[in-house]
């Protein structure tokens, strides 16, 4: 679609300032927690820093050399989300290409190209989870659930030596409790002080644990 | 053909829970003032320093391209607009003239000289069809007056 100027002049009014600046960053920080996830359910070898989707996706909303904008926000909704959205699209079309689902059962593999499975086979549990693509998706999966609770049981190891983070997690998974810090504090038994620390290198473990336990 | 399963195999559930937890649910993020934002950055370990410097240059540039395009626009409005203004005084001129000199030609054509000029391009049309009739009658009377 054609760009009047418009879209453009959006764009820098959004993103002026210190406010502007601040809004770059919200969307840097939903697009790390996206990234993690990303890199936690599958084994994507082609993931880059946030700031590098957020500001591709930002070039997608702008118009090219030949004046065509390949998406328009609508500004009357809040931007942030329709921002998101194609971050998230970015993220996909980034990654796809080397996207190996984890799975620890090997069930069946399905093999995609262009969005279309072109083969299906039983797996030998021996092969290599890097196996040869071939720029195609490589999917072994078995039931969604499955592969969450794999992937947080390595979580839980990977931060089983802070005690308090790991039963923080414990917390979260068993019993469904975040929040408040207090009853937090509580149900572990230690200082409301030590909640706010313990989410501070819970943070540090998730980002170093998606870097390098997941891969 | 199957549809791509990717799709369906969103995270959600425990994991994504464990995620809120780490980052902060979306509301809460958009919600974030901007100093939790810049900590929470760098408990994570991310910098947007050089992010933010490329979004920059980026949309620089591409504010100078728009200003541009809209500076090219705005000449050629005004340019079209003086053509299409100076087609319009032409052919007003034109017939303003050609209906000068028929009123030179035709006596007894005063009546339509008050203001005329000020009429509108349709009402100098049909003033000069009826003077260049009247022109003609004219004509062939005086013919016909010369015959033997």
């Amino acid at each position: 679609m054609e760009d009047d100027g418009s879209s453009t002049n959006r764009l820098l009014e959004y993103f002026r300032g210190d406010e502007g600046e601040s809004r770059y960053k919200r969307l840097v920080v939903m697009t790390a927690k996206r990234l993690f996830l990303q890199k936690t359910i599958y084994v994507a070898h082609n993931l880059r820093d946030p700031e590098h989707y957020v500001n591709e996706a930002i070039l997608r909303c702008m118009p090219d050399a030949d004046g065509r904008i390949a998406r328009r926000i609508d500004w009357s909704a809040p931007p942030e989300i329709e921002m998101i959205s194609v971050i998230e699209s970015v993220i996909d079309h980034e990654i796809r290409p080397a996207l190996i689902r984890r799975n620890t059962h090997g069930v069946f593999k399905q093999v995609y190209r262009d969005g279309e499975m072109v083969s299906e086979s039983a797996e030998d549990h021996s092969e290599s989870m890097w196996g040869d693509n071939d720029g195609a998706a490589v999917i072994r999966h078995s039931a969604d659930r499955q592969d969450d609770l794999d992937v947080l049981s390595a979580f839980l190891a990977f931060v089983s030596a802070d005690l308090v983070v790991a039963g923080m997690v414990r917390l979260l998974l068993e019993e469904d409790i975040d929040e408040p810090a207090e009853l937090v504090a509580e149900k572990l038994g230690i200082e409301v002080s030590e909640v706010y620390v313990a989410r501070k290198r819970l943070r540090r473990l998730t980002q170093k644990f998606a870097q390098e336990g997941a891969n | 053909m199957h549809s791509d399963p990717t799709k369906d195999h969103q995270p959600r559930g425990k994991l994504e829970k464990l995620a809120d937890l780490a980052f902060g649910t979306d509301a809460q993020i958009q919600a974030m003032p901007p100093e939790t934002l810049d900590s929470r950055l760098a408990e994570l370990g991310v910098s947007t320093e050089m992010g933010w410097s490329s979004l920059q240059r980026t949309l620089k540039a591409a504010e100078g391209k728009t200003r541009l395009a809209e500076g090219r626009a705005r000449r050629l409005a005004r340019l079209a607009g003086a053509a299409a203004s100076s087609a319009i005084e032409e052919t007003r001129d034109a017939l303003v003239e050609q209906i000068r000199g028929m009123l030179a030609l035709s006596e007894g054509s005063a009546v339509y000289a008050r203001k005329w000029e000020n009429s509108s391009l349709e009402d100098l049309r049909s003033l000069r069809d009826a003077l260049a009739q009247t022109a003609a009658r004219a004509a062939r009377k005086k013919q016909n007056e010369q015959k033997p």
